[in-house]
């Protein structure tokens, strides 16, 4: 890539960062649009731009400067670029990567929050990952069971809310249990290291290319 | 006056009377559970309703009740429409177009004159005894439940004129609600499950729900009754406002204690206050935990107009030994106990 396209590509994964903080869902979609117009990486745009504006929103929300209904807003944001770039960003996966192996993707169970799940997975189906989504507020009881069905390699749990983090354990545990050979990596703003490991998963990434880094690693394909 | 009128109006005064005045919030479901009976049936006969929380009254013996069967009924009157599960309390199956809600006539729409019927039962057989009190949602709410919270939270920021007139015909529709309960003796409590602090913020809150509440509370105080306001979640975006509210009382979920006190340090009129005790600990907490909770929630509140609540409304299948405890520990809190 060019100096040039790199500093556009930059510019562009900033406006629509600024963009989903602005809760400016025609803006988001409009420049979602250019880095196809353009071919830019989708991924790139993604990760840098879409999931970025949504970490600040989550910043704001945590400082109470945004509330309920400007993380909405932001979501749909989000949500409309990534429609957009999901196609290109799926092609990009299959023309850098072959098949990787499947894995299973949840939310705990008393949590309802599913966008850092969703950008989780759009990034590890880039990645030529298979996904299985078992969606959200999802008992340890029903992800167990679904974990008997595929040959699942890794299972992903996600949760937004420190008041889900003991579900999230006996989710671990009640995997761990009945399925001991599969990987159980974790995630979420509440989730540290030193928790993962407490809980005895096999890891956890801050973030959605973390995620992937560490899914690739257990699945013996880094 | 009752003893349990007594003992509402010295905790309204914050006079410091003992044993302090204290009720566990129930609701139909609650109620329901309590006598093994089918709660899809109570959600829809005003006796059945009565009897049933007439009967959880008599088991618990707080000192004032609300009359609650669940959180969508004016939300079906106004246009959206519900699924009743057998033994669970009811879910929306349909929700309205914000620009398609009804106005509704209390005696006639949804269940609403089910709920006037069950309102004038309870007050008969027990509003000289204890405060009753009706419970009624906040126009936010209503419109919010009817046309699904999410899409309407959004509305606030993509369409905030069309969420202004969803909330405006809540609102009329709401009067009218108020106006025939209040024609029947009904002290009335204000529940805002969806304007709550935690979710709106104080900018939302303000400008989309605070004017139809303050509306309606003076509307029941110029009636001459007890008014009263329930916020659901977080209260602390918005303790400052609710702190100055035109209510006798504001029954809140979760908040700074110590924030409250500094903010009725300022010599001008506030309601008391109604709560919190947790849900989780009303639902599993031994005795102990329950009394140790409880004497931290009175200690730091004494000598302020406090009525002990639970902090939301007791949840279905909470064991009655549980509910028995948080009120006999409570008739037994002495301050220096």
């Amino acid at each position: 890539m060019t100096e040039i396209r790199k500093y556009i590509a930059s510019e562009l994964h900033e406006q629509l960062a600024q963009a989903v903080l602005d809760l400016d869902v025609a803006r988001a979609a409009e420049l979602a649009q250019l880095v196809l117009d353009y071919r830019y990486s989708a991924r790139d745009a993604i990760l840098n731009g879409l999931s970025e504006g949504m970490r600040r929103v989550g910043d704001r929300f945590c400082s109470h400067e945004f509330f309920v209904p400007e993380v909405l807003v932001a979501a749909r944001a989000m949500y409309r670029g990534l429609n957009l770039l999901k196609p290109r960003m799926l092609e990009e996966g299959e023309a850098s990567s072959g098949y990787r192996g499947k894995i299973a993707i949840a939310v705990v169970e008393g949590d309802l929050h599913d966008i850092g799940k969703n950008v989780v997975k759009l990034m590890l189906e880039a990645e030529g990952f298979e996904l299985l989504d078992l969606g959200k507020n999802v008992p340890p009881t029903v992800i167990s069971e679904m974990l008997q069905k595929d040959n699942i390699q890794i299972l992903a749990l996600s949760t937004l809310m420190t008041s889900t983090l003991a579900g999230m354990k006996n989710t671990v545990a009640a995997v761990r249990s009945q399925h001991p050979q599969i990987k159980v990596i974790v995630g979420g703003a509440p989730v540290s290291a030193s928790f993962a490991n407490d809980i005895g998963a096999d890891g956890t990434a801050g973030d959605a290319s973390g995620a992937v880094r560490l899914a690739l690693t257990l699945a013996g394909q880094s | 006056m009752s003893p349990a009128w007594e003992r509402f109006r010295a905790a309204l005064a914050g006079s410091g009377q003992l044993p302090i005045c204290v009720a566990p919030l129930i609701a139909a479901d609650h109620a329901a559970f309590l006598q093994n009976k089918n709660l899809r049936s109570i959600l829809h006969s005003a006796d059945e309703l009565a009897d049933a929380l007439i009967n959880a009254q008599k088991r618990y013996n707080g000192d004032f009740m609300i009359v609650f069967a669940d959180v969508y009924v004016e939300a079906e009157a106004i246009g959206c429409r519900l699924e009743f599960p057998e033994d669970a309390p009811p879910h929306i199956e349909k929700t309205c177009s914000p620009d398609g809600l009804r106005a509704t006539i209390p005696q006639r729409d949804g269940r609403l004159p089910m709920m006037l019927a069950a309102a004038k039962r309870v007050i008969a057989e027990l509003g000289e005894l204890i405060p009753v009190f009706a419970s009624i949602k906040d126009p936010f709410s209503v419109a919010a439940l009817a046309c699904g919270a999410e899409e309407f939270f959004e509305l606030l920021i993509s369409q905030p004129a069309l969420a202004r007139r969803a909330i405006e015909v809540s609102h009329q529709n709401q009067l009218r609600y108020l106006e025939a309960l209040l024609e029947m003796g009904a002290n009335v409590i204000l529940g805002a499950p969806m304007a709550s602090g935690g979710i709106l913020g104080e900018k939302h809150f303000k400008t989309f729900a605070l004017e139809s509440i303050v509306e309606l509370l003076s509307h029941i105080r110029s009636a001459g009754r007890l008014a009263g306001l329930h916020i659901c979640g977080d209260s602390d975006p918005i303790l400052a406002t609710i702190s100055r509210i035109p209510a006798h009382f504001v029954s809140l979920e979760s908040f700074s204690v110590e924030r409250w006190k500094e903010l009725l340090s300022d010599g001008q009129p506030h309601p008391a206050l109604m709560g919190y005790f947790p849900m989780d600990l009303l639902n599993r907490g031994s005795v102990e935990q329950i009394e140790a909770e409880m004497s931290r929630e009175l200690k730091a509140l004494w000598g302020f107009p406090h009525i002990l609540a639970t902090a939301c409304d007791v949840p279905q299948r909470c064991p009655e030994s549980q509910v028995q405890t948080f009120v006999k520990a409570a008739r037994r809190w002495r301050p220096n106990g």
